[in-house]
C-alpha cells in the first residue's frame, strides 16, 4: 500500500514538473536586411527594399550551407532550428487567403516580411546573420556577424562577429564554416545568459490599448471613480512579473506599454506568451467592467486591445 | 551565559567559516593567453605564456593555463575562442573547491590535444625566471560537457 501510495506520488509529481517546463524558444536563422540588399535579393514593397529571403535561398548555396552548419551545431545544444524554407512556404499559403489583418475600427497592421516571418515561424529568437568577404591580393578572409534578436522585443540578445584568418588556397565554404565554429560559442554563452535573465525576469512585451471610435468612451473614463487607463495600469502591475513597466503613450484614446515582464509559465503550468498574457486582461475588462475589446497580436511579443467592440 | 554564546558565534564566523575561494587559487603562475584559432571538431587554439624558474615547470603550467583560461577568464585576444568563460560569476567556487583541485590535479591534461611544448618560445628575464610560450590546442566542447554532466554550469537548454 505506502509503496502504490509513494509510486503514485512519484508520477504524479514527474507529470507536474515535466509539465511546467517553460516553452522551449524556437529559434530561426535568416539573412539580413543589408545582406539580403547587398546582393539583390530583395524587392520592393511601398517604394522601400525589403528582403526576399526566398530568392535568397533559392539562388545562394553558401547561405544554406551556413543555415544547416548553424542548424548542426544548435541542434547539438538541444536546439533545433526552425526551418526557413518551410516558414516562406506558410507564409505564400497565408498570404493567399489573406495579405492583411485587418480589425474592425478600420484600422489595419502592416506588417514587414520579417514579422510576417516572424509570426509564422513563431520564432522566439531569429539569428539574423551577414557576412563579407575580404580579398586582399590572393588572400581572402571573411567577416562575420551573427545577432541573436529576440523576437518579443526586437533587442539584441545575443551577438558575435569577427574577421577570420586570410587564406590563399581555402575556398570559401571552408571561410564561412571556420567563421561559424569561430562564432557560435561566444554567440551561445550569451545566448544562456540571456535565457537565465528570463527565467529570472520574466518575458519581456508591449502592449497597445486603444479605443473604437465608436464606443463613446475613452481611457480617460472613469469606472468606479478610476480612470479605465489607472485600471488597466494596475492590473499589469499585478500580474505582471515586475510591477516596472515602461509607459511610452499614455493618451486619452492610445496607452503603450512597453517592457511588461510576463512569467514564462501561466498558472495552469502552460507556456505563456504576449497573446495569453492580453487574453486575460481582456477576459477581466469583459466580466468586471462589461468592456468587450478585440484582441490582436504582432509578431510574438506585441499585442493590442482595442476596447469597445469585438 | 549569553556573552559566552556570542563570543563563540563572533570566533566561529571569524575563523571558521571557509575563505571565498578565487580562481586564481587553481594557477600556478602568472600567464598571458590570446587564441590563434579554433577548429571544426569544438577545440581551440591557444597560445599561452607562463613565467616560472624551470623551464620544463613552466611548459607544464601552460598547458594547465590554457584550460585555466578557457574555464574562469575566458580568451579575449585573438579571434575566436570563448571570450566568456565557462565558469561565471554564478557558479559557487566555494561549491566545488575539491572538485577544482582534483581537476587540475590530472583531469585537465585529457582535455589537451596536442601542444608545441617540444618547441617552445623561451625568454630569460631579470627575476631569474623564464618566460616560456607554447600552443596548446584544448578540446572545449568536452570540456563544457564534462561540467554540464557534472551540474557545474547549466547547458543550454536548461529549464526548457
Amino acid at each position: 500500500m505506502v509503496f502504490k501510495f509513494l509510486s503514485l506520488l512519484l508520477i504524479t509529481l514527474t507529470s507536474f514538473q515535466a509539465f511546467s517546463q517553460a516553452k522551449k524558444p524556437i529559434i530561426m536563422v535568416v539573412p539580413a536586411d543589408n545582406w539580403c540588399i547587398k546582393n539583390n535579393y530583395s524587392s520592393e514593397m511601398g517604394g522601400r527594399q525589403w528582403p526576399d529571403y526566398r530568392k535568397a535561398l533559392q539562388n545562394n548555396s553558401d547561405l544554406l550551407l551556413i543555415i544547416a552548419k548553424i542548424n548542426s551545431l544548435m541542434s547539438e545544444r538541444g536546439f533545433p532550428l526552425k526551418n526557413l524554407e518551410s516558414v516562406i512556404k506558410n507564409i505564400d499559403q497565408e498570404q493567399a487567403e489573406n495579405s492583411l489583418t485587418s480589425s474592425k475600427s478600420g484600422g489595419s497592421l502592416v506588417e514587414t516580411p520579417l514579422d510576417r516571418l516572424k509570426r509564422q515561424a513563431q520564432a522566439d529568437i531569429i539569428i539574423q546573420i551577414n557576412w563579407t568577404v575580404n580579398t586582399t591580393g590572393p588572400r581572402k578572409s571573411v567577416t562575420f556577424t551573427m545577432q541573436g534578436l529576440d523576437s518579443y522585443t526586437d533587442k539584441q540578445v545575443a551577438g558575435a562577429q569577427g574577421t577570420g584568418q586570410p587564406s590563399y588556397a581555402a575556398e570559401l565554404p571552408v571561410l564561412l564554416e571556420e567563421a561559424v565554429l569561430s562564432q557560435l560559442d561566444n554567440f551561445n554563452s550569451q545566448l544562456q545568459t540571456h535565457f537565465d535573465q528570463l527565467f529570472e525576469r520574466g518575458r519581456e512585451i508591449t502592449l497597445t490599448v486603444q479605443v473604437f471610435d465608436s464606443w463613446g468612451q475613452d481611457l480617460e473614463s472613469e469606472v468606479d471613480g478610476t480612470e479605465l487607463s489607472e485600471i488597466i495600469e494596475d492590473w499589469l502591475s499585478q500580474q505582471a512579473k515586475s510591477p516596472n513597466f515602461n509607459i511610452t503613450v499614455a493618451t486619452e484614446n492610445q496607452l503603450r506599454i512597453e517592457q511588461v515582464r510576463i512569467p514564462m509559465i501561466a498558472e495552469n503550468n502552460r507556456p505563456m506568451d504576449a497573446r495569453q498574457f492580453v487574453r486575460q486582461l481582456q477576459k477581466e475588462l469583459r466580466d468586471r467592467y462589461q468592456i468587450p475589446s478585440k484582441l490582436t497580436t504582432k509578431g510574438l511579443g506585441q499585442a493590442g486591445l482595442i476596447l469597445g467592440d469585438k | 551565559m549569553i556573552q559566552f554564546i556570542l563570543l563563540q558565534l563572533w570566533l566561529s564566523f571569524t575563523f571558521i567559516s571557509p575563505q571565498n575561494v578565487n580562481f586564481s587559487k587553481y594557477q600556478d603562475t602568472e600567464y598571458e593567453v590570446s587564441c590563434t584559432g579554433t577548429a571544426k571538431d569544438g577545440t581551440q587554439f591557444v597560445k599561452v605564456f607562463s613565467y616560472h624558474k624551470k623551464p620544463k615547470k613552466a611548459i607544464e603550467a601552460c598547458k594547465k593555463n590554457a584550460v585555466h583560461a578557457l574555464l574562469f577568464k575566458g580568451i579575449q585576444q585573438g579571434n575566436g575562442c570563448a571570450k566568456n568563460p565557462l565558469i561565471n560569476a554564478s557558479v559557487d567556487l566555494n561549491k566545488y573547491d575539491a572538485y577544482f583541485t582534483a581537476f587540475f590535479e590530472e583531469a585537465y591534461k585529457q582535455y589537451i590535444i596536442t601542444s608545441t611544448d617540444q618547441n617552445p618560445e623561451m625568454w630569460r628575464m631579470e627575476n631569474k625566471k623564464y618566460k616560456l610560450g607554447i600552443s596548446v590546442q584544448v578540446n572545449y566542447a568536452a570540456l563544457r560537457q564534462r561540467l554540464e554532466a557534472d551540474n557545474i554550469i547549466k547547458k543550454l537548454d536548461h529549464g526548457f
